[in-house]
């Protein structure tokens, strides 16, 4: 993405990367960050704060600006770097791993942070590499954690993409 | 001589039977398609070949088959297939709509010039031939086991933009 920012969305950007998303450690943990400022029903971003300071338009255009930024980095992330975010971030949300697991494979919550606007090879390729980076986590459970592993472990098939309910078999 | 027709007989069904093997394999990735491009980015898509050095890139499948299970084997194959598939079946997509709108637009100009149409067909249909061909060999190997083929998909990815660009100029000019 290299769109060119008018100045005062430049300005929100640069407030953003460096008294917000710098503190957070990796790119997969400041994506969904990002993500959840997003309101999922109108798909418009809000920050009290970089409003408060720059308008809501800027900065709602820079944290778009910023969403796709991240996504596009985390989604061209080699499989290995990203199951080792993945897991970093699993590890820090003090969920037991294998609910973490379970839930992030059957209800795809990643989905969520993929931008609005954004090449369709990409966002396929990054709820691919997720799938994948679940899966090897999920294999390297301790055998004693994975006590109901069958066949099963590995993610359940996409929702159809019509439904807007995700797939429970 | 016999075994010579049983041999080009032999050889034409195992071609067909790829060819329908590829095609049902795009069938079912097209049905599972769920993120269509947006209409600003389609050629943006083919033109930025980040993502396309990702779904053949080395490490990823050096790391799932570190790894050693084969049912992670397995869905990473299939996993880069589909990506694969989709890529070059968006890709195809693309060829018929640009030659559509050319074809569309070559019908109302006054000054075609037989020779350069002649060589945009001829750009298309290897185009057209190379994509097939693409789809072919993901859809038997996967793109995992094909290095090579991303160079080969890359030079689809700018075929198609530099055909997009050359219709456009000669509907340009037709229009000046």
């Amino acid at each position: 993405m290299h769109r060119v920012l008018n100045a005062e969305v430049q300005h929100a950007y640069d407030d953003l990367c460096s008294r917000t998303l710098a503190r957070i450690p990796s790119s997969l943990e400041r994506l969904i960050h990002i993500a959840s400022t997003r309101d999922y029903n109108s798909g418009v971003y809000h920050h009290e704060g970089l409003a408060s300071a720059f308008g809501a338009e800027a900065a709602g255009q820079a944290i778009e600006y910023a969403h796709a930024e991240t996504f596009r980095a985390v989604a061209l992330l080699p499989l290995q770097q990203l199951t080792d975010e993945l897991e970093k971030y699993m590890r820090a949300s003090r969920e037991n791993p294998l609910a973490f697991l379970k839930a992030w494979q059957r209800l795809e919550p990643y989905r969520v942070a993929i931008p609005m606007r954004v090449e369709a090879t990409l966002a396929e390729l990054f709820v691919s590499n997720i799938k994948l980076a679940l899966a090897v986590l999920r294999h390297r459970l301790p055998p004693a954690q994975e006590q109901d592993r069958q066949p099963g472990a590995l993610p359940p098939p996409s929702p159809d993409p019509q439904s807007p309910l995700p797939s429970h078999n | 001589m016999p075994a010579l027709f049983i041999a080009i007989a032999v050889s034409l069904f195992l071609i067909l039977a790829l060819f329908l093997r590829a095609v049902g394999d795009g069938r079912r990735v097209r049905a599972g398609v769920q993120f269509e491009a947006e209409d600003d980015s389609v050629l943006a898509d083919s033109a930025r070949p980040a993502a396309l050095q990702r779904i053949f890139a080395r490490d990823d499948a050096e790391f799932v088959a570190a790894c050693r299970n084969p049912e992670l084997l397995e869905l990473f194959a299939q996993e880069r297939k589909e990506l694969a598939l989709r890529w070059v079946s968006r890709r195809r997509q693309q060829m018929i709509a640009i030659m559509r709108d050319h074809m569309r637009a070559a019908r109302s100009s006054a000054d075609l010039e037989l020779s350069s149409e002649t060589s945009l067909l001829f750009t298309y249909g290897r185009l057209r031939l190379t994509c097939e061909a693409l789809a072919l060999c993901i859809a038997l190997f996967g793109p995992h086991r094909l290095h090579a083929v991303a160079a080969q998909a890359k030079s689809v990815a700018s075929g198609v933009r530099s055909l997009h660009d050359s219709m456009a100029s000669r509907r340009g000019l037709g229009s000046a």
